[in-house]
């Protein structure tokens, strides 16, 4: 008999009390989900990430309808970043096959790139941030 | 094969409940999945500093929580000695203003939030879901660390050039990094830091809490036999995941206009007589993002504290929690409400009518599950078997408080009554009676309860009493006066305050004072008796109080690394079997079989 998959709510409606369920519940094994425990872990960080980046937008885009906003003058600078950030992630990619094949060297020098890639991208971002900032350019003033 | 049942054991369970089998039965599935391998620290360092066991984090956590509370506690006592004696001018109107920002940030955030989830969180939930440990500890111990760092920082802002912020706790924004406000430089900056830190570091700890109750129970431990308290932190930690994200997007972005000169917050304004090169930026905006994190924020407290107060009222009665279903019920609905209710403390921002009577309504309705709670409460009281332990005081103490704390709550929810009562002392004795004074009676009643498990021994219970009439009465002694002071008008924030021929409260603040010295002086009780009993106090023997949940149940007490010996416990029955009708014991534990209390009836609940 195959356990019966049960929403959140139809399990905080069993009666713990009653004698019928507690001869189920003295068969659970403990586990509310069939997932790996690193499984939940990555998708709890991921919509914790998604309600933060949410807020990001919303907040974002109400400044954005009050009458002195300015869009960013150096749109191309995110076209560079975007382009960074997609080679980054072809290195990283390189690297874990590497590192799945146990090719240690191979895996080094494909990791080498993408610290070399992700230090150009923060560091440009931080620069152009900054210096976006002095010229009081980043929003509208 | 982990989706089967077997047959074989439910047939025993059968024979068991109709009494026709004399053979013990252990009847728990077959452990699926393999043992939590521990790490097992080698060094002090690893022991008892950088350790990965929860148990210990759940202590430092409350160490730390508990050190920065006598610091709230200690700015608080200066700012009621300044509103007592104005003439001494122990306190400028800058300094006021920093240490009551420092008192409420510190309190909520670091002292409460912590202590519930960072503190009971990780010493409970294990042990009460019968887990040997968190799911992930060495993430479990860089939470903890990322939270000390937290405080380091903002208790490094007392010491930077123009000192902590003044902007009051809701840091809102202009005149928090406005000129003229104090610490609007350093202070700030650090502040919104702090914050983003303990935001950080909270987060590592919630997906502990939230997948170790999820995924690491032991065998037989449904969701439906978690005490109370788990039932608590857990929601508690899902709102907090849910609510922070809120925080930590205001303060970045308050933070870049701070430092950055950016204006996502910064309206047009002139400062000392200059025009200020801002425009454009909404304040109402951050208002919105803080209460979004400010209002769960609450229940972040208060729910851990619900849980808890009802296993001691259960334990303490020898009574079964009355409606434990529906006491679960009210903890998710109020975390889901406590999301559409933020506003209410806005209405006196300049926010569209129409949404203030949309956030008083939602407000009225969040207060439907959280008074069952409370009748669930009583009823599980009457008729109980009341031991009238220091735990049972400090929780009935948290009833009467958190009612009438809740009551002047429903007053203020309402439009038209807040609007006149907003700015007065009325709104610092409801704001303190229910989000400080209650959740910290729970505090106090949770560590008189569970001290023998941590320590072995138990707590003076004569210095107990004493310290819970002098706290409990001295905190009403405080605060019922200001709910009179409110209702004559008397603005809070108000660094000095003298006779006027309007309002006469300077005798009144002189009373509240001197009983806040007292009752901030009578905590020397509590840390004298918890130094005295780790030292020298009476052994507690196994499982003192006579409870079912799992943590009592461990082999050795206090719990060793690991929690459970060779075997986990497997779980036979939910944690409120007292004064179970026909069986030979009066509290039958979680991890007790069947075939042990065979003539057992189940009562309903």
């Amino acid at each position: 008999m195959k356990k019966k998959e049960e929403t959140f709510f139809q399990l905080i409606s069993q009666k713990p009390w009653e004698a019928s369920q507690a001869k189920l519940d003295n068969k659970h094994d403990g586990k509310t989900l069939k997932l790996s425990r690193e499984k939940i872990g990555v998708r709890t960080i991921m919509v914790v990430s998604t309600v933060i980046f949410s807020f990001f937008v919303v907040a974002y885009a109400d400044r954005m309808l009050i009458h002195d906003w300015k869009n960013m003058p150096e749109p191309w600078l995110l076209w560079i970043n975007t382009c960074i950030l997609m080679i980054t992630s072809y290195f990283f990619h390189k690297t874990k096959i590497a590192s799945d094949r146990s090719e240690n060297v191979k895996s080094k020098k494909w990791s080498l790139y993408c610290w070399i890639f992700i230090f150009h991208f923060y560091f440009r971002t931080n620069v152009s941030v900054v210096s976006t900032s002095k010229s009081r350019i980043l929003c509208s003033f | 094969m982990p989706d089967e049942f077997d047959y074989k054991i439910e047939a025993k369970a059968d024979m068991a409940a109709s009494g026709t089998s004399v053979t013990p039965i252990d009847y728990a599935p077959v452990a699926e999945r393999p043992e939590q391998e521990l790490y097992h620290s080698k060094s002090w360092w690893t022991t008892y500093v950088f350790s990965q066991d929860a148990k210990y984090i759940g202590i430092q956590y409350t160490c730390v929580a508990t050190a920065i509370a006598l610091v709230g506690l200690a700015l608080s006592l200066l700012m009621r000695l300044q509103l007592a004696f104005p003439n001494l001018s122990l306190l400028d109107a800058s300094v006021y203003y920093q240490f009551i920002t420092m008192h409420g940030m510190i309190m909520v955030v670091f002292f409460l939030t912590a202590l519930f989830l960072g503190g009971f969180g990780n010493l409970l939930i294990p042990l009460m879901c019968g887990a040997r440990d968190m799911v992930f500890p060495y993430v479990n111990m860089l939470s903890f660390w990322v939270f000390v760092l937290a405080v380091l920082v903002l208790v490094a802002s007392f010491f930077v050039p123009g000192g902590p912020t003044g902007a009051g706790w809701t840091l809102y924004p202009p005149q928090a990094i406005t000129a003229g406000t104090p610490g609007n430089l350093w202070g700030i900056v650090l502040m919104l830091v702090s914050l983003v830190l303990f935001v950080i570091g909270f987060t590592m700890g919630g997906l502990n809490y939230v997948i170790t109750v999820l995924q690491a129970r032991t065998r037989g431990m449904t969701l439906m036999r978690l005490p109370l308290s788990i039932w608590g932190i857990f929601v508690a930690t899902i709102l907090a995941l849910l609510a922070f994200p809120a925080l930590l997007v205001g303060g970045i972005m308050l933070l870049l206009d701070a430092v950055l000169g950016t204006s996502f917050f910064m309206p047009v304004s002139v400062s000392m007589g200059e025009l200020l090169q801002t425009e454009g930026g909404s304040p109402i905006l951050f208002q919105h993002l803080f209460w979004f994190f400010g209002h769960p924020e609450v229940y972040i407290v208060a729910l851990p504290a619900f849980g808890i107060v009802s296993d001691l009222i259960s334990v303490h009665a020898r009574k079964n929690i009355f409606g434990y279903r529906m006491m679960v019920w009210a903890l998710v609905i109020i975390g889901a409400l406590s999301f559409i209710v933020w506003a209410h403390h806005m209405y006196v921002a300049g926010m569209n009518p129409w949404f203030g009577y949309f956030f008083a309504t939602t407000t009225l309705i969040i207060a439907v599950p959280t008074a069952i709670k409370v009748y669930n409460w009583v009823l599980t009281l009457w008729r109980g078997n009341i031991h009238l332990t220091v735990p049972m005081l400090f929780t009935l103490g948290f009833i009467i408080t958190f009612l009438n704390g809740g009551l002047t709550g429903l007053f203020l929810g309402n439009v038209v009554i807040d609007v006149p009562l907003s700015d007065t002392y009325f709104v610092v004795a409801h704001f303190h009676m229910v989000m400080g004074i209650a959740p910290v009676l729970v505090v106090f009643g949770a560590v008189y309860h569970w001290f023998p498990l941590v320590t072995g021994r138990m707590l003076d219970q004569g210095l107990g009493k004493l310290h819970f009439w002098i706290t409990f009465v001295g905190a009403y002694m405080i605060y019922t006066p200001m709910y009179y002071q409110g209702f004559l008008g008397v603005p809070r924030r108000y660094f000095e305050m003298y006779e006027s021929s309007y309002i006469s409260t300077v005798g009144l603040n002189v009373f509240i004072t001197l009983s806040a010295l007292v009752v901030g002086l009578a905590q020397i009780i509590f840390f004298y008796n918890v130094i005295r009993s780790v030292l020298k106090g009476e052994k507690a023997e196994k499982n003192p109080w006579k409870a079912n949940s799992l943590e009592w149940q461990t082999p050795k007490m206090p719990p060793e690394h690991g929690n459970w010996g060779e075997k986990l416990p497997v779980v036979y029955r939910w944690p409120y079997d007292f004064s179970v009708p026909g069986a030979d014991k009066e509290h039958i534990p979680q991890n007790v079989s069947p075939s042990e209390v065979a003539g057992a009836k189940v009562e309903k609940t």
